[in-house]
């Protein structure tokens, strides 16, 4: 009996402990039933004057000062403004000169013809001292009209030498009436009056049965062709030169479009390295351009410029002030239009040493400080939506209301008008905030101006759309009102964005 | 996967806010192992001996504030659909939730006597496991930051797990000094398996009403032994070096520790009767593998103010990380959040002390009332508990026991144990709470929904009954023979 019961127990046990079949966590989860409010800091970011002014390129940069001043420095260099290729080069130039010479005899003889060929380089404006050829030719041709004979001898010219100083030699005989002959290395050096003189040394030998008897002409032609030299040692007459010469700069900011604005007592050098010769002239335009013919003159009227001989440095040769300039982000290039005298001396300069390294090379130097007048400055922020990303899209559709809280702290010593909005990029739907009449005051002391919170409540479904949006955009409208402002990097307006989201439920995506 | 859930929620949800080792069984004075909460109570033999590993299996399991009903909806094809966070916030207690759970297993043991004084020595595996948080932890989930707005009004992250796995050797000895009173004592050697001890782990989260701003201030503090050899995982999650096992063995005995049971019963004449009992009065040193873990937020961070993690919003920066290297901006928050692990030679823990202070009533020749006050010390906590009971001996054969149970957050604890002696053959099973396997769906439903649950049951060989007059020649009801 007492096993019997024993064994009774002991089986109800085992059974009510195995024998239920009851299936637990098995999971098909939908949503989660949860009445919540989160509260969430989605954004929250001072963007500086500073912040902002980095975002130009390298055409320009920011120039701060130890108490925090603003000032812009553009530098734009030109090179080569004024072109010496005509010095530096001696176009084709044929020269020719007949003689005759007395001969009675019926043998062999040596003659010398001097100067049988005389001619100068130089032209009017340009006395050539010296030069050192670096390509071109010479092609000398010498011969008799009638002369009975055979000769053979060297045409010579102490005016033209090698690098040894070894005068220019060219074999001539009665075969060969015309040699060539490359220049390439010599140094011509003209006599004192800048001539080049060509003699002669012949050995001639009548021919047979012939015998020399009275004049016989001769005829010398030099041509030249083109001649490159490396250096010359010149006199020169003034030289006029207009120069217009156009650089492209860029001032499109990554965030920040600007219709126009005054910037007041721009500053504009310009700094020359000259290895020329003395050079004077005037600037007449020195302007901004955009693709529109849209012009803004940095400079406000012709200035007189003198440029002295600098080959290794940079000096100053133009300090202008100007009361204002206009300025446009959409000016893409620097135009500079004058007219410049080189060498204005003249002769009485003395002589000129240039090589093909000589160059006038132009530094433009301009600073604008950051005292401006602006009109319509749009400073457009794109961020991503970050926090919210981090919400499904199917627990988008479950809540109830959210409220943003937008806050502003302005620094900047300007009003300026926000709108505040999120983009869903795939649908191009944008979702407002505050639209651009929410006005946010200036600051005109050290201390921020704290706007009061706006608080914007939004449904559910706005909520969606908020949410679905993967960007976030900041945009702020700054207008100076005809006011000139001047801005200091520590100036700066703080963004503060929150979310408050209201829920009932959640829905699960498992 | 469920399984996996299921076996997570018996071992963490199961735990107990009073049972301990088994209240019933505290009152049925036919099972020897009454004497292991009570060392002075009378053991009615001359001896006995444990079934091998299943003479004495107690698990306890105790939660309040995670019940399977509240936390999950199923549809009326049974699938859960739904987590029900409000429901569970509703229910869960004020003070936070608890997961406790408790198993002890002896592996050999055996007593006998030899007059006046009974002797037992045990062999007992044993585990111990409290996890405490505060309701905010639900709290701050279900209901959203802003039900915890102000500065005198945050999110109290609170955690505090309490975890240790040791071998227990104990020697214990009854003896009556006087008629009237008992006394025994039950000194152990303990060697620790693993411990894992939080003395501090709080998170206190505040959010500004104005601008929705986020304070966070967070402190960890723990330790951890293992006979185990530990291994950190690249994000500092723990692992078990399984090449190295050859050295658990080596260290099972390295983390050594002493304790006591001890108690008196007095007796008030025939009916009436008081004790009092400390158990577990001890400590373990921790050697093998211990470490120390602090938590704080970096102090150089630039979030970093007044001794907490501040959270304004996303700066233009953080939002431009984020797009282009979001890896780098998690470990960068992360790295504001470090946690030094330091190794230590050992360190030193108490046991979970118990307190019992019981008074009883004999009436007639079968029965006993008792009540029975009972505290246990986790950490800075004190958890204690009230019982009521009653047992009823037939025929020295059929041992039976009714009880009821008040604890903290538990009020429905009805209490039942049951045992057989058929000459030397003594099994016997008890519960402190019948009402965790009265689900009407199943049993395992019901133990996740219920406070607590608590089973203790095996088989023990005991001989030489022997009456509490006849051994000492004073007390004995008239009928006992």
């Amino acid at each position: 009996m007492k096993k019997c019961l024993l064994f009774m127990i002991l089986s109800f046990l085992i059974l009510g402990l195995t024998s239920c079949k009851d299936k637990l966590f098995d999971f098909d989860l939908r949503n989660v039933e949860a009445e919540g409010e989160w509260g969430i800091p989605v954004f929250n970011d001072k963007i500086t004057v500073e912040n902002l002014l980095n975002n130009l390129d390298s055409v320009s940069f920011l120039h701060i000062g130890s108490d925090g001043t603003i000032s812009f420095v553009m530098e734009k260099d030109i090179s080569n403004l004024v072109s010496m290729d005509k010095l530096l080069q001696i176009g084709d130039k044929s020269f020719s000169q007949s003689g005759s010479v007395s001969l009675n005899q019926n043998k062999s003889l040596d003659v010398h013809l001097p100067e049988i060929c005389k001619f100068s380089l130089n032209d009017d404006d340009v006395f050539l001292k010296r030069a050192v050829v670096n390509w071109g030719s010479m092609t000398l041709m010498f011969s008799f009209s009638d002369l009975p004979a055979t000769y053979y001898g060297t045409a010579y010219t102490d005016n033209i030498k090698d690098a040894d100083g070894n005068p220019l030699t060219i074999n001539i005989n009665s075969a060969t009436t015309s040699q060539d002959f490359d220049l390439a290395g010599y140094v011509i050096q003209g006599d004192e009056e800048g001539n080049i003189v060509f003699s002669v040394d012949l050995t001639i030998t009548p021919n047979p049965e012939s015998t020399l008897g009275g004049n016989y002409h001769y005829t010398c032609v030099v041509d030249v062709s083109r001649l490159g030299v490396q250096s010359i040692v010149t006199m020169l007459n003034p030289m006029a030169s207009t120069i217009k010469k156009s650089v492209g700069v860029n001032f499109s900011w990554n965030n920040f479009h600007i219709d126009h604005m005054q910037i007041y007592n721009p500053k504009i050098q310009i700094l020359a390295q000259n290895s020329l010769c003395a050079i004077s002239g005037n600037v007449n335009e020195l302007s901004f351009k955009d693709t529109y013919g849209t012009t803004s003159s940095l400079i406000p009227s012709s200035v007189t410029v003198t440029i002295p001989v600098s080959p290794y440095a940079f000096v100053q040769v133009m300090d202008v002030n100007t009361p204002q300039v206009q300025f446009n982000t959409t000016y893409d290039s620097l135009r500079l239009v004058g007219d410049l005298t080189v060498n204005p001396g003249g002769f009485a300069a003395g002589d000129l040493y240039l090589n093909n390294n000589s160059s006038l090379n132009l530094q433009l130097k301009a600073t604008f400080p950051a005292n401006m007048n602006i009109h319509n400055a749009v400073y457009n922020n794109e961020l991503d939506n970050a926090l919210f990303n981090a919400i499904t899209p199917s627990q988008v559709s479950e809540i109830e209301k959210m409220t943003l809280r937008l806050a502003f702290a302005n620094n900047l010593p300007l009003e300026m008008m926000a709108d505040i909005s999120f983009l869903n990029t795939t649908t191009s739907d944008t979702t407002h905030l505050v639209m651009s009449e929410n006005i946010i005051h200036g600051s005109f002391n050290d201390q921020p101006y704290h706007e009061t919170p706006i608080f914007v409540e939004v449904n559910g479904q706005t909520a969606k759309k908020i949410i679905e949006s993967d960007k976030l955009l900041l945009r702020f409208k700054i207008n100076t009102q005809g006011n000139a402002v001047e801005l200091n990097t520590s100036r700066f307006i703080k963004v503060a964005i929150g979310a408050k989201i209201k829920y009932d439920h959640i829905n699960m995506n498992f | 996967m469920k399984k996996i859930f299921l076996f997570i929620s018996i071992v963490l949800v199961g735990f107990k806010v009073f049972a301990q080792d088994g209240t019933t069984l505290h009152f049925m004075r036919l099972n020897p192992y009454s004497n292991y909460s009570s060392p002075s109570s009378f053991l009615p033999y001359n001896g006995y001996v444990g079934f091998p590993a299943i003479s004495n299996i107690n698990t306890s399991l105790a939660n309040t504030g995670l019940h399977y009903d509240n936390v999950f909806q199923e549809n009326a094809m049974g699938k859960v659909t739904t987590i029900t966070l409000d429901k569970m916030l509703e229910k869960m207690p004020k003070r936070g939730g608890m997961l406790n759970t408790n198993l002890s297993m002896n592996v050999i043991d055996f007593g006998f006597r030899t007059k006046p004084v009974f002797f037992s020595f045990s062999y007992r595996i044993r585990m111990d496991e409290y996890l405490f948080f505060s309701k905010d932890v639900i709290g701050l989930v279900a209901q959203g930051n802003m039900a915890y707005v102000g500065a005198d009004h945050p999110a109290k992250l609170d955690f505090s797990l309490n975890a240790t796995v040791y071998q227990e050797f104990a020697l214990g000895m009854q003896v009556a000094i006087t008629p009237h009173v008992y006394i025994g004592v039950r000194p152990k050697i303990l060697f620790g398996a693993l411990n894992i001890n939080t003395r501090n782990a709080t998170a206190t989260l505040y959010t500004n009403q104005e601008d929705y701003s986020l304070r966070l201030q967070y402190d960890l503090d723990a330790y951890m032994s293992s006979i185990f050899p530990i291994q950190w995982g690249e994000n500092s999650e723990p692992g078990i070096a399984t090449d190295d096992m050859m050295n658990v063995v080596k260290s099972a005995f390295k983390n050594v520790g002493a304790a006591i049971d001890f108690g008196a019963t007095f007796r008030l004449g025939e009916r009436w009767g008081v004790s009092a009992s400390v158990l577990d009065l001890g400590f373990i040193n921790w050697k093998t593998n211990s470490s120390h873990f602090v938590g704080t937020i970096d102090s150089t961070c630039i979030h970093y103010n007044d001794g907490g993690f501040v959270f304004n919003g996303l700066s233009n920066e953080d939002i431009q990380q984020i797009q282009n290297n979001p890896s780098e901006f998690r470990d960068e928050i992360l790295s504001y959040f470090p946690m030094q692990n330091s190794e230590l030679k050992q360190y030193t823990r108490m046991l979970h002390t118990r307190f019992l202070v019981e008074g009883y009533c004999n009436v007639g020749k079968y029965h006993r009332f008792s009540a029975l006050f009972q505290g246990r010390l986790v950490g800075k906590q004190f958890l204690p508990s009230f019982t009521v009971a009653w047992n009823g001996n037939f025929l020295r054969i059929f041992d039976l026991c009714v009880n009821y149970t008040i604890a903290k957050d538990s009020y429905a604890n009805l209490g039942l144990g049951v045992g057989f002696n058929l000459g030397v053959f003594h099994i016997y099973a008890a519960t402190d709470n019948l009402l965790g396997f009265c689900n009407a769906k199943s049993i395992q439903r019901s133990l996740l929904n219920v406070n607590n649950a608590n089973v203790q049951l095996g088989i023990v060989f005991d001989w030489g009954k022997i009456q509490e007059k006849k051994l000492n020649g004073v007390w004995g009801t008239k009928n006992e023979e």
